[in-house]
């Protein structure tokens, strides 16, 4: 009997449409379900693996020493390390040349795992295409811009 | 009591040659080189048991025999007259007081031996010594006891006096060798063992300075006279360097075997104002500390033995109730560790490390893992260093935790001195 | 062989071998890190300790030898504690630096931590300073990471015999250094001890922080600097060469280098390098394409042949190009040209030592082994400065002279070898000649002779008498200043020689009579019964690497490949057969014949591979002039040369580390060595430019590789072979004496007495060649030459060290820096011959040998006064 007048009187159909005009009417709120993507972005968790970058001591100097352990220890080969001593302290180690191939990256971590510096780092980056190829195939300057912004290393 | 090797130590001129003549002095090896054959000396010497005081206790006669035996000539003599271990100072009268004793003595064992020339290796610190053999050695040549066809016989013997440079090692007798060849003070490889490959690759036969002084007295009495005396094991006189609170230190010259007792109470006049012993070391800062308990060991390779420690060179260090001995340990360590050569990383590395901690626990900043941590760098230590220095390195560490790990503990979780008295500065 | 037992297996081992290497062979290893297996036996490290039954301690197995029925356990709880605890004690004070370590990677204390250590530090006291120096022109001491394995020191005492590294201090404050103090190592550089450091302690500067092992290729190959042929691996990234490396078990060198082989490597990727053809228009060098370059090279030699005959062409190569280059080389000459005016670097005065072996051992292929001279037990060394000119060869007589061989060393100055030698005779300057026939006459006149060889060639020997006669002991002393009493003991000597070795070098066979000085040394040999026999050598020594390839591959106008004659139709047929056309039979002309013949307008056009006359010759000379007036001058090298100025096409070629070939050593062990890297620029490999130019030529000698170059090579060599021949020495005895005489003819050189001093170029240890000076490790140790002068000329002069030294003659002068030296007698001035700047060589004069042709320029008289700066 209540099934019929329920068929009869749409009421299922009714109800389920008040759900629909109920979300409808939620724009923003505390139970958000769908993130407007380019807008809105979804919190990361801690530990992210995001795009890679180099950071800098308190004092500005790099920290990477050049030691090539991360591009050892690097399993799809994207990272070109070549050191060599400073000029002004034939002592000092560091990289002359680093560069980072995104496009082989896969973003396993294994590198951070790797440099006895912490002078890699993941930041939480990851919108990374690029219209040029050549564009994401990052130098040693522009991961350390990264680092800059991602990592900050001034005091104040 | 002083009756044999150090007799004439306190002769007037007792160092010339003069006056050693005319106590019979150069008869034995008019004897040795006249009645006797080399081998028949080293029989005699093999038959009277003597052997070696420098503190490993090889007998003498085996070790000629050894040397004789190799067909490889030139053969050497080394007379180690490097004293260096602390507290022991027995050579020391022999050299400067009754240097025709030991030279004689190193005539009749060349002799023995085959050797060509014989080289005194002496301590550096012992300039006078060194001084006092050089004019001897220039009075026996002028004698004719030394140089080409001593007394007649057909036989040709050099000896030489090489200063060290003060280095504890080179009383090693391979260390010795190479710091006489001009190289390194650092132990050789063993085997091959100096009797067939020593210095400059030739036979050697390495023997302390106490040793060899026995040799003509053994000559002049026979073996038997000499087997006569003390334990069968080991016979003859012994000299004792005893020092530290007793008081009379000294060095006394008595029959192997003596009870320690009567060294330090008999001898020695006991402790120092009447106070408590606390401690003994009995043959030289390498070998184990006894207790009091352990005061009724006679003084023999053997005996020390049985007890856990060595009698080493026979330098007998007493120490009173007023003594630390974590103090003490560190400062044997520390000499240990200024004299370690470097060749091998145990003794290098180990040496070093335990001072360091001994340093801290001294200082009251040690922890309880710290007692643990030494043992296990002893352990790591032990039987695993190049030369025996490690080894006795290793020795006042041992023997102190085992004997004293109440005061060790005292100095790390009380973080004072166990010892109350005043004058306590032997703690650091 | 022993029976021992380790870990429960069987293992048979030679007698007395050390058990590390008796482990190793039954595949057990035991960890290691004093031990090596080129040094003597240390036991320092303590970590291969094991447990060997019936033996109370735990014993080192690199210091104990096996013997049978040993039974040893290398694995228990027991070893791995002592193991753990030994790399704890060596742990305790080193830096835990790796990651700008230079040595991480390939650092034997990390892999044995790794695989024996413990992850954790217990060691918390402070860490001593250590030294850490980096003054050094190329090694870096860092002695906070030494582990004071010593093998550094026993390296330089044992392997080397420098003795120049020391250990001072003691215990843990032990540390590593220059014997003499100091920061600067100031020793030959030879640079076994940074190779053999198993840490970071001792390092190279210039491969410092360049890359890690992982990252580079290692390829073998042969060291480019001296006849010896070392065996070295180079290690390359990118293009780039980034340090050599050795094995001591590889190479006639079993692992040891000179300084050059060591850290002269970087002329390799020397920014001057040239990497493009260059053409001359309007007297200036412009780049071109290859294409264009080897047209108009064909065009003018085609235009040359047409006007004026092939025989107006000429070509030089030099010592330093592979047996391929210099096959195809001469063969392009002969052949797609059709003359025989080829000549190479041998002609310096290699080709007198090689002419004269070969006059009297026949064109069987002569060979003398390094290995002789190491096993020898007589070494007799004639004007050889043999650790500075070819220091491998040197280390060999060191060791011989070390294991008690009797060292006979005679040279005009004091060298270091000396130091190792029975005899040190230093014979004047010029009377090598009186010395050599001192030694003839004593063997001959006490009867020193071979008897055998007495029997065999009576005649020869009597001939010999005959002409020794003449010469009295006391002229030979008044010549040489050696008394009676030592040519006569160092005559017994080799004579009574088991294995009897005669080295020479350059200042026999660079000097006039050059190759009667050979024959007269072979005289001594045949007399003394030391040419045949095993372990016996006669060895010339030679300069550039590949000498005796370019004088077998036949760049010689009177050698064909193999040695063979390029005067006899017999010879000529052999080769012709194999190439398939005809060898021409012209007589072809020497080097100084082919300047002669530029001056007098016979030869238009050269074609020079690697050499630099135009640097090298002295200014005043006439071969400078001739150099002017060539028509068409084509230049083939690594660097823009004085000569490549002159030249109308300069080509750009591979060095040694870019081709593929072979080197033959001056024992005539040809060697092979391998590209590392690709062609820096656009240069190419020797052999491959005289193909493309052959093929423009007309007659195109295409291959696919140097392979097939050496395919072709071994069968021209083994057509040699099978030509039949007598004994040669049967036939070299039987000279005449009138011919003997003129053998032994002695021409007296005196000093003019205006010039009173004289002055002589040579090689020095740390340069030689024209490559050091653009390699940046020799630069370093020796920027710029110095002439050497004796302390009391010095004085007389009024000279001091530092200052500056005027040099004159009639040909100019130069100033040059003073280094004073009691290793020169006085009267005699020596300055390295390989600085261009200042022009030293400029004061010489060309001499030219009649027998042989072989040019020199090496020496000149000269007077020297202070040189006072202008204010």
């Amino acid at each position: 009997m209540i099934k019929f007048f329920k068929t009869i009187l749409f009421i299922d159909i009714i109800m389920g449409l008040l759900l629909t005009l109920k979300h409808f009417f939620m724009f923003k709120g505390k139970r958000e379900i769908t993130i407007e993507y380019p807008d809105e972005k979804k919190p990361l968790p801690d530990g992210y693996r995001g795009l890679l970058c180099l950071r800098r001591k308190d004092d500005g100097s790099e920290r990477c020493v050049g030691c090539t352990l991360c591009e050892a220890y690097c399993p799809s080969k994207c990272i070109t390390v070549v050191s060599a001593g400073a000029e002004n302290d034939p002592m000092k180690r560091y990289a002359k040349f680093y560069q980072i191939d995104i496009t082989k990256c896969v973003f396993c971590g294994y590198c951070v795992d790797a440099c006895p510096v912490e002078a890699l780092a993941m930041t939480k980056r990851y919108e990374l295409s690029q219209y040029e190829k050549e564009t994401i195939v990052m130098a040693k300057d522009k991961l350390l811009e990264i680092g800059d912004v991602d990592y900050p290393w001034r005091k104040d | 009591m002083n009756d044999i090797l150090l007799k004439n130590i306190n002769k007037q001129n007792s160092t010339d040659i003069e006056t050693y003549l005319k106590d019979g002095g150069y008869k034995p090896l008019e004897k040795a080189l006249k009645e006797y054959t080399p081998k028949e000396v080293i029989d005699i010497v093999q038959k009277s048991g003597l052997r070696g005081r420098g503190g490993a206790g090889f007998p003498t006669g085996k070790k000629w025999e050894f040397a004789a035996a190799d067909k490889n000539t030139p053969r050497y003599l080394l007379c180690n007259a490097d004293e260096g271990e602390p507290g022991t100072y027995k050579d020391r009268p022999i050299i400067e007081k009754d240097p025709h004793q030991l030279i004689e003595g190193i005539i009749i064992s060349g002799y023995a031996i085959g050797a060509a020339a014989c080289y005194i290796y002496i301590r550096g610190e012992y300039v006078y010594g060194a001084d006092v053999l050089q004019k001897a050695i220039a009075q026996a040549y002028k004698k004719g006891f030394l140089g080409k066809k001593i007394l007649g016989k057909k036989f040709d013997f050099d000896l030489y006096v090489h200063k060290g440079a003060g280095a504890y090692v080179c009383g090693e007798e391979t260390a010795l060798i190479e710091s006489l060849e001009g190289k390194r003070g650092q132990s050789r490889i063993k085997p091959p063992f100096p009797v067939n490959v020593g210095v400059w690759n030739k036979p050697t036969v390495i023997n302390n300075v106490e040793t060899l002084a026995n040799v003509s007295h053994i000559i002049k009495n026979g073996p038997d006279w000499f087997k006569s005396m003390g334990p069968e094991k080991c016979p003859g006189p012994k000299i004792y360097s005893i020092s530290g609170h007793v008081n009379k230190p000294g060095n006394y010259e008595l029959i192997m075997g003596t009870s320690l007792k009567d060294l330090i109470y008999k001898y020695a006049g006991g402790i120092k104002d009447g106070k408590k012993l606390k401690a003994v070391i009995p043959g030289g800062a390498s070998t184990p500390v006894l207790k009091p308990e352990h005061i009724e060991v006679n003084m023999d390779y053997e005996s020390v033995g049985a007890v856990g420690s060595m009698l080493g060179s026979g330098a007998i260090m007493v120490m009173d109730e007023t003594v630390c001995m974590v103090g003490v340990t560190r400062r044997l360590l520390k000499f240990f560790a200024h004299e370690s050569c470097g060749k091998c990383s145990p003794c290098r590395e180990g040496t070093h490390w335990l001072v360091q901690i001994l340093d801290r626990i001294v200082n009251n900043e040690g922890k309880t893992e710290d007692i643990d941590l030494m043992l296990d760098i002893c352990d790591n230590m032990r039987g695993k260093t190049f030369c025996p220095l490690g080894d006795g390195a290793i020795n006042p560490v041992l023997s102190t935790i085992k004997h004293f790990r109440d005061e060790y503990l005292i100095h790390i979780e009380e973080k004072r001195c166990p010892v109350n008295y005043p004058h306590s500065e032997y703690c650091l | 062989m022993v029976k021992l037992t380790i870990n429960n297996k069987i293992v048979e081992a030679p007698d007395g071998m050390l058990l590390t290497e008796a482990a190793k062979m039954a595949g057990i290893e035991i960890p290691t890190l004093c031990y090596h297996p080129e040094l003597q036996p240390y036991g320092g490290c303590r970590l291969c300790l094991v447990r060997i039954e019936k033996m109370p301690k735990l014993q080192t197995a690199c210091t104990t030898r096996v013997c049978d029925n040993m039974v040893v356990t290398t694995e228990s709880p027991e070893i791995a504690k002592a193991r753990k605890g030994m790399l704890e004690f060596v742990l305790t004070y080193h830096p835990l630096d790796c990651p700008i370590c230079d040595k991480g990677g390939e650092c034997e204390l990390q892999n044995l931590v790794f695989k024996f250590g413990s992850g954790f530090r217990r060691y918390a006291e402070d860490i001593e300073e250590y030294t850490i120096d980096t003054n050094d022109p190329l090694i870096d001491r860092e002695l906070d990471r030494c582990v004071r394995c010593l093998r550094c020191v026993r390296v330089c005492d044992e392997v080397q015999g420098v003795t120049n590294l020391t250990a001072y201090n003691r215990g843990s404050h032990t540390e590593i250094g220059p014997f003499m103090g100091g920061s600067i190592f100031d020793c030959e550089y030879c640079g076994s001890c940074v190779a053999i450091c198993p840490v970071g302690a001792l390092t190279s500067k210039l491969f410092k922080y360049k890359a890690r092992p992982w990252q580079t290729k290692r390829t073998d190959t042969i060291c480019t600097y001296c006849g010896c042929g070392c065996q070295f691996a180079l290690e390359t990234r990118d293009g780039d060469v980034l340090r050599v490396v050795t094995d001591y078990e590889k190479g006639v060198n079993e692992g040891s280098l000179c300084t050059r082989g060591r850290f002269g490597y970087s002329f390799v990727n020397n920014k001057k390098r040239l990497t493009a053809p260059l053409i001359k228009t309007n007297t200036k060098l412009e780049p071109t394409s290859w294409d264009e370059a080897t047209d108009i090279i064909a065009d003018r030699f085609k235009k040359i042949i047409e006007n004026n005959g092939p025989d107006a062409i000429a070509g030089i190569i030099t010592g330093h190009c592979t047996n391929e280059d210099i096959y195809l080389f001469q063969k392009f000459m002969r052949l797609a040209i059709g003359t025989n005016n080829i000549d190479s670097a041998a002609r310096f005065g290699y080709v007198n030592a090689m002419s004269a072996i070969k006059q009297v051992i026949g064109s069987k292929r002569f060979e003398a082994s390094l290995d002789d001279v190491a096993n020898a037990d007589v070494i007799l060394s004639i004007s050889t400065n043999i650790t500075e000119v070819n220091p491998i060869a040197g280390l060999k007589v060191r060791r011989a002279a070390k294991r008690g061989a009797v060292l006979i060393v005679a040279d005009v100055q004091d060298t270091d070898i000396a130091k190792f030698a029975s005899q040190n005779l230093i014979i004047k300057s010029g009377s090598e000649r009186w010395f050599i026939h001192g030694l003839v006459k004593a063997v001959i006149e006490k009867g020193f002779y071979d008897k055998k060889i007495y029997k065999d060639y009576k005649k020869f020997i009597d001939n010999l008498e005959n002409i020794v006669k003449g010469l009295s002991f006391k002229e030979i002393e008044e010549k040489t200043g050696i008394s009676e009493k030592d040519i006569i003991e160092a005559a017994k000597a080799y004579s009574k020689a088991k294995k009897g070795v005669i080295i020479f070098g350059q200042g026999i066979t660079h000097q006039q009579d050059g190759y009667k000085s050979s024959l007269n040394l072979l005289d001594l040999c045949i007399i003394t019964g030391n040419i045949d026999s095993k372990g016996t050598a006669i060895l010339p020594l030679c300069d550039e690497n590949n000498e005796y390839g370019a004088l077998e591959m036949g760049a010689a106008p009177e050698f064909l490949s193999g040695f063979l004659n390029a005067g006899a139709a017999k010879d000529r047929e052999i080769i012709s057969k194999i190439w398939d056309k005809k060898i021409p039979a012209k007589k072809g002309l020497t080097m100084p014949e082919i300047f002669n013949g530029i001056l007098k307008g016979k030869i238009k056009a050269l074609y020079i591979i690697g050499e630099n006359p135009a640097g090298t010759f002295p200014q005043k000379s006439e071969f400078y002039e001739a150099l002017q007036k060539l028509d068409f001058l084509v230049c083939q090298d690594l660097f823009p040369t004085a000569t490549c100025e002159l030249a109308d096409v300069v080509l750009p070629a591979s060095s040694f580390a870019e081709k593929d070939g072979t080197f033959t050593n001056m024992e005539g062990r040809a060697q092979k060595i391998e590209a590392a890297i690709n062609p820096v620029g656009d240069s190419r490999p020797d052999w491959q430019i005289f193909s493309a130019l052959s093929e423009k030529m007309g007659y195109p000698m295409d291959y696919d590789n140097a392979d097939a170059i050496l395919k072709e090579i071994a069968q021209v060599i083994e057509g040699c072979n099978s030509k039949g021949e007598g004994s040669a020495i049967e036939n070299y005895v039987k000279t005449s004496v009138k011919e003997l005489r003129a053998i032994y003819e002695r021409k007296e050189e005196k000093a003019p007495a205006k010039f009173p001093f004289k002055l002589m170029l040579g090689p020095v240890l740390f340069h030689s060649g024209k490559l050091s000076g653009y390699s940046e490790g020799p630069v370093r140790i020796l920027p710029e030459g110095r002439l050497k002068i004796n302390p009391n000329d010095a004085d007389r002069l009024g000279i001091i060290e530092g200052d500056k030294a005027l040099l004159k003659n009639a040909n100019g002068e130069v100033k040059v820096k003073v280094e004073i030296t009691d290793r020169m007698p006085e009267g005699l001035l020596f300055y390295p011959e390989h600085f261009m700047y200042p022009a030293v060589r400029n004061l010489c004069k060309i001499d030219i040998d009649k027998d042989t042709k072989a040019n020199y320029f090496k020496s000149a008289f000269v007077a020297v006064e202070r040189h006072v700066p202008e204010h």
